[in-house]
């Protein structure tokens, strides 16, 4: 009935985990690009809501924001706040497309997604 | 038998004594001193008053026509929000509205009255009046402000913290994880399409009168109420520890429902918010429950939280459930922090 246009945005955090606040903040925002969850032309809440939501400084949520603003992900305009770029989503369609490779071929294998996830973030030095 | 009976009486709305002094007594009071205050002018005006002028007095009667013109619509408006002032208003949300309304339009629809007879004070029949204008936005902006003043008045709800554990369906949060989930809430585009129509029409119609008849009050008048039903179409809902938020774009109206008052939550379908709500907008039930509170936009889905004191809030939002769960979740978490400081 409707499109997933205003879905609504949902920020998690856990302090206790040793990746940065703001790159799991940010980490959201693209895996929800990725997912279509957020459309081009998307507000994202304001990062002092954000903040005070999640207990959090304020300059932590507005780390996020620019750090995606740099990978062309989001506007930042004062007044307007954080809004969804037009290219984001063409931007991950060929990390989408690969992703959805990788995960074809670890099934096919049989080799758990976590597994994958641990060649990624560790290359083998052949890969690199 | 008598279990279940008490367990479905009506707790009572509370502050009774300020819904009476800002819903009652003083827009009686305020409606019937501009009554008495027109009155005694009577020696003072013209004959003949002029009711509608531009460039030369177009229509001119007796001051009596004026009066009960613009007196009935302040009695109306007295006696609807008296009504609703003693009789809702168990949320803070919809006691401030309507006691904000009570007292402001009493003002508001004093000034509508005195306005046009303070011009022709001590002037002759067929002047033209001037300085018209210039009351009504004294009128407007006094209304405003008391209107603001009985908004602040009407009392906070008094803490009233569910028991037992949270019903419905919970999101997976880690012992350190925090969430928060926000989201806006818009109209149908055909609801929207269909009230501005609507809405350029009245004011169309509004213009044209006015244009015939000389006189920008209608005008004026209806432009300010479509300004207020537009303020309350955008709404930024939000979910975290503190509990549910529900704000229009400007901040104001803003309904809170804080975590440790929600039984439950789920989400479900609002089919059609005539049949279930009577409208769109900020609705509340003068019958049964006269706890409810909705916030409805649109049709579609909707978190629908029981809360505390046999309340009930329902907003229209999109992925209610994604809202509900995470509202249950940290409610529940808001109850054991509070059970382990005890």
């Amino acid at each position: 009935m409707y499109n997933k246009y205003g879905l609504g945005v949902l920020f998690r955090i856990d302090p206790s985990s040793s990746q940065p606040l703001f790159e799991q903040l940010a980490a959201q925002v693209r895996l929800a690009l990725l997912a279509g969850d957020l459309a081009h032309g998307e507000r994202l809440p304001s990062a002092r809501e954000i903040a005070e939501a999640l207990q959090i400084n304020q300059h932590t949520v507005l780390h996020a924001y620019q750090s995606l603003r740099d990978e062309g992900l989001l506007e930042l305009r004062r007044g307007r706040g954080a809004v969804i770029t037009a290219r984001s989503t063409d931007h991950y369609q060929g990390l989408a497309h690969s992703l959805e490779a990788v995960r074809t071929e670890a099934r096919r294998l049989g080799i758990p997604l976590s597994a994958v996830a641990r060649m990624i973030e560790q290359p083998t030095e052949g890969a690199a | 038998m008598s279990a279940s009976a008490t367990k479905n009486e009506q707790p009572a709305v509370p502050y009774l004594g300020r819904r009476l002094v800002w819903g009652v007594l003083i827009p009686v009071f305020v409606t019937g001193a501009a009554f008495i205050l027109a009155l005694s002018w009577a020696p003072r005006l013209p004959e003949e008053v002029a009711l509608h002028w531009g460039e030369g007095v177009n229509r001119t009667g007796p001051v009596d026509e004026l009066l009960w013109t613009n007196g009935a619509i302040a009695v109306l408006s007295l006696v609807t929000l008296a009504v609703f002032a003693l009789t809702v208003g168990r949320t803070s949300f919809v006691r401030r509205l309507v006691l904000g309304l009570a007292t402001g339009q009493s003002v508001f629809f004093a000034g509508l009255l005195l306005a046009p007879l303070a011009v022709q004070l001590d002037t002759e029949s067929g002047t033209v009046p001037e300085g018209l204008g210039a009351n009504l936005l004294v009128a407007a902006a006094l209304g405003l402000c008391t209107g603001i003043v009985a908004a602040l008045a009407a009392g906070n709800d008094g803490r009233l913290p569910a028991t037992g554990r949270v019903a419905g369906d919970k999101v997976h949060l880690g012992t350190h994880e925090r969430a928060v989930w926000t989201v806006r809430v818009t109209p149908a585009p055909k609801l929207l399409v269909v009230g501005a129509l609507g809405g350029a029409a009245v004011l169309g119609i509004l213009a044209w009168v006015s244009w015939i008849s000389d006189s920008w009050f209608g005008f004026v008048a209806g432009v300010m109420v479509l300004a207020l039903v537009s303020i309350t179409l955008v709404w930024r809902v939000r979910v975290d520890s503190r509990g549910l938020t529900a704000q229009t774009a400007l901040g104001w109206p803003r309904l809170h429902v804080p975590s440790e008052e929600v039984e439950g939550a789920e989400s479900r379908v609002v089919a059609s918010p005539l049949k279930e709500f009577g409208g769109w907008g900020i609705r509340t039930s003068l019958s049964e429950p006269s706890g409810t509170v909705g916030v409805i936009i649109r049709g579609g889905d909707a978190i629908d939280i029981s809360r505390s004191g046999q309340r009930r809030v329902v907003v229209t939002v999109n992925d209610a459930s994604t809202g509900a769960a995470l509202l249950n979740t940290l409610a529940q978490r808001s109850r054991t922090t509070l059970d382990s400081e005890i």
